[in-house]
């Protein structure tokens, strides 16, 4: 059972992904906040992360910053999440070092394909 | 999802019409991949992020219809939109996709606005739904009020972070719940704390790949909700855990409530019964009743019907029973706390609190068997059903909530056995057989082991001759303090526990061993054979045959020696089933007959169709001929019809010369009962074997 970390400040979105992912078959570890995904992050060492973008006390393009540039939490695939469907944004989640990159209201059946993909890319490389 | 994003999978074994149409698509701007055969598709769709369809229905290997089909069973229409491509005058082929779960359909050649219009308005319909869905899901979550608290515990400091929404879901505020694990470990409820600290130590060791517990905790109100806590476990190099986070959700919902019907569940009217027992302890004169209600013939419902139905039926019994006792002058009249649960299946369970007389449980039950009186609709079809009830009646012996409920379902199977559709009390009576019940059951179990079966041999008589020709083998237990049991009181617990096949089969073997002995006698003719009683239960079970060829081959019995009683029953419950098993039996060489002939479907129209060579009139009939009844009748008709079909026929429980005039008048040729002799033991049996026959069976002439 993969386990993901899932870092979103809002609670509503937060139980319905994490709902979703469970009954999907994923163990779903969930942060409130950037601190606290960070840490989490870095001690769980989860197999995937979906990071919301707009977080309060460090937004997640900082995090994912963070955790790209450990050597411990670098190989960690990370989906951003972001209310914005512009360009410049998904421009900027890349930038960050994103692996992949989806937008809020999130349509699950896509979502969770991006998810498996990311996974079996891991398990092979 | 805006049309760039939709992405679209074509389907064709045909490449140029597959990339014609990809080429048209990508320039209408939507996303296009292309499959070549169904198998591509089922790969491809396990993905999860297709947003339509394009399906050939004519393709090599599997068609675009059994691909539909497979589809259909993982995505729903509103998942995963299905658009079939079809050669024009196709019509049957589009019915039948329709069925299948296809969305909508396009002709070939395609025309490009028609199928544009037609994508659009699927890819439409499927946005719609997900938004309702999820605002749906939203809604309900709302509703709920829950969300998940989160918690996060370092286990060096020994302080834990929980969430405000953690605290909010126990009642508490932000500020009254400090960072200690005390707050979360102290407010475990007492039955549940140590398995808790169990499931977390488990899973610290890495026996669990995940911490996952159900379990209730004090609520600021005074009550408990059960919690689904969530975690996992941080360890460091040396594998020592150093914190553990983790989510915690509500489910006091689903954990007490029926899936099906909403009702509580046992798990509630456990703990509701219990607390009122707990109360009743307080309050010496506070009267309440336990009714244990299990509908009649629900089995057959569910399995002539289908369970879609029977779960339909399960519904809308909840609902009368509820509106039954809810109606205003019930709750006048039985109290203001009344609980309806589910138990699972088709027991319900009513708990009729401060009654101001017993006798209102009675009236209760009464009410609900009314109640379930007139036809329920379902799938269209009128269904009729019944009740059995058991009532159990508070008393101050009662200590825990699972005795009264045990007590009104004792009750119940009493209404059951009594005739069903009625209701019984509980009493001392019940009580007392409940437990010799119990008893029996318990020293059954080791029957076999402890060596206590016998099996006795009754002699089966040529009536022309007057000499034997065989013996039934009958079971009985040598009890240690009762003495000799007869298996009219122990065969009902052994066909229950399933203990008949083991017992049966030591009857069997048994028999066998007996019949080789006899073989070695010179003194015993060496047609003699020995019937053995084979119940239902052994008559399905795997193997038989197999083992039963066996059987003779290690005891070096000739098949020919061996004779198996079935009874009408045994047939009946699964024909075709019992007709295999019985024809490879007799092709083993072993002679099977029907017993207790008579007794049940009684039809000799069925008789012919099993693989037969004989039957056996029921006592019933035979004792009928002194006094001229109708038993007389049919055992004289039996007689011709059984000869037409070149049946062997054995009168059994025969008691005086009288019947046995009339039963050779009516040319059967073979008797058992008291007349010759009793059942008797191996000795005994070996003795009258080779002795001179002690009986008449030509009347004296005075």
């Amino acid at each position: 059972m993969p386990t993901i970390l899932l870092v979103e400040d809002n609670e509503m979105n937060r139980d319905m992904l994490s709902r979703r992912l469970q009954k999907k078959g994923y163990f779903v570890i969930a942060a409130e906040d950037g601190e606290r995904g960070q840490s989490l992050a870095r001690s769980l060492m989860p197999d995937l992360i979906l990071m919301d973008i707009n977080l309060p006390l460090m937004d997640g393009l900082q995090l994912t910053r963070i955790l790209k540039a450990d050597g411990a939490t670098k190989h960690i695939p990370i989906i951003a999440l972001t209310a914005h469907a512009l360009v410049s944004d998904r421009q900027r989640a890349f930038e960050a070092g994103c692996d992949d990159y989806d937008t809020k209201p999130v349509e699950f059946g896509r979502l969770s394909g991006k998810i498996e993909n990311l996974l079996v890319a891991r398990k092979l490389s | 999802m805006s049309i760039e994003q939709s992405r679209l999978l074509i389907v064709d074994d045909n490449e140029m019409n597959r990339d014609m149409l990809a080429r048209r698509l990508t320039r209408n701007g939507y996303q296009v991949e292309v499959a070549e055969n169904a198998r591509q598709l089922l790969e491809r769709a396990k993905q999860n992020d297709l947003d339509l369809v394009l399906l050939d229905i004519e393709m090599p290997e599997m068609s675009g219809l059994d691909a539909l089909k497979t589809l259909r069973t993982e995505h729903s229409p509103t998942d995963l939109p299905i658009i079939m491509v079809t050669a024009k005058n196709q019509s049957e082929d589009v019915v039948k996709a329709l069925e299948l779960g296809a969305n909508d359909y396009l002709t070939k050649p395609i025309d490009l606005p028609v199928a544009l219009a037609r994508i659009g308005t699927q890819l439409a319909v499927k946005r719609a739904q997900e938004a309702l869905k999820e605002s749906e899901e939203r809604y309900a979550l709302a509703a709920r009020g829950a969300n998940d608290g989160l918690w996060d515990w370092n286990l060096l400091t020994n302080l834990v972070y929980f969430s405000s929404r953690w605290k909010m879901m126990l009642g508490y505020h932000e500020s009254e719940i400090r960072n200690t694990p005390e707050e979360w470990f102290d407010r475990i409820h007492d039955a549940d704390r140590e398995r808790v600290n169990e499931e977390i130590a488990a899973h610290q060791k890495g026996l669990t790949p995940h911490f996952e517990s159900e379990h209730r905790m004090l609520h600021k109100d005074g009550g408990f909700r059960w919690m689904l806590s969530r975690g996992l476990a941080v360890r460091d190099a040396s594998g020592k855990t150093t914190r553990m986070a983790g989510s915690q959700t509500d489910i006091t919902e689903k954990k007490v409530s029926d899936p099906l019907t909403g009702l509580p569940n046992r798990l509630l009217f456990i703990d509701r019964l219990g607390r009122l027992i707990k109360h009743s302890k307080r309050r010496k004169d506070l009267l309440f009743a336990v009714l244990f209600l299990d509908l009649d013939g629900f089995k057959m419902i569910n399995d002539s019907m289908g369970h879609l139905c029977g779960d339909q039926l399960l519904l809308a019994v909840a609902s009368r029973l509820e509106k039954c006792l809810r109606s205003t002058d019930t709750v006048a009249r039985f109290g203001e706390a009344i609980t309806v649960a589910r138990l699972g299946g088709d027991e319900f369970t009513v708990l009729l609190d401060d009654l101001k007389d017993h006798d209102d449980a009675k009236r209760a039950a009464e009410r609900l068997m009314d109640a379930l009186a007139p036809a329920f609709i379902v799938a269209g079809k009128e269904v009729f059903t019944s009740a059995s009830i058991g009532i159990a009646l508070s008393n101050s012996a009662y200590e825990i909530p699972e005795d009264m409920l045990r007590d009104a379902d004792t009750a119940m199977y009493r209404a059951k056995s009594l005739g069903k559709a009625r209701y019984e009390v509980f009493d001392a009576d019940m009580r007392a057989s409940v437990m010799a019940r119990l008893q029996l059951e318990t020293d059954l179990r080791g029957a076999v082991e402890r060596n206590e079966l016998r099996n006795f041999y009754q002699p089966i008589v040529s009536l022309d001759s007057g000499s034997i020709v065989g013996f039934e083998a009958l079971l009985r237990w040598q009890h240690p303090t009762r003495g000799l049991i007869m298996p009219e009181e122990f065969i009902f617990v052994a066909e229950e526990t399933g203990l008949i096949r083991e017992m049966g089969w030591w009857n069997l073997q048994e028999a066998c061993r007996q019949i080789h002995s006899w073989k070695l006698d010179s003194k015993v003719n060496a047609e003699l054979t020995v019937s053995v009683n084979l119940s239902a239960k052994q008559l399905l079970q795997p193997n038989l045959v197999a083992d039963i060829k066996n059987l003779l081959h290690e005891m070096n019995v000739s098949p020919r020696s061996l004779k198996l009683e079935i009874t009408e029953s045994a047939v009946i419950a699964d024909p075709t089933a019992a007709v295999e098993i019985l024809e490879q039996i007799r092709a083993l060489g072993i002679r099977l007959s029907i017993d207790d002939f008579g007794t049940g479907y009684s039809s000799l129209n069925y008789v012919h169709r099993f693989p037969l060579d004989g039957l056996k009139i029921d006592r019933s009939f035979i004792s009928g001929i002194n006094r001229a009844g109708e038993g007389m009748e049919i055992a004289r008709t039996i007689m011709p019809m059984a000869s037409n079909l070149r049946l062997e026929v054995v009168a059994e429980g025969v008691e005086t010369i009288e019947q046995i005039a009339l039963l050779k008048q009516w040319q059967c040729k073979f008797a058992q009962g008291y007349y010759f002799s009793s059942p008797l033991a191996s000795e005994q049996a070996t003795a009258l074997l080779t002795g001179e026959p002690t009986w008449l069976i030509h009347p004296v002439k005075k």
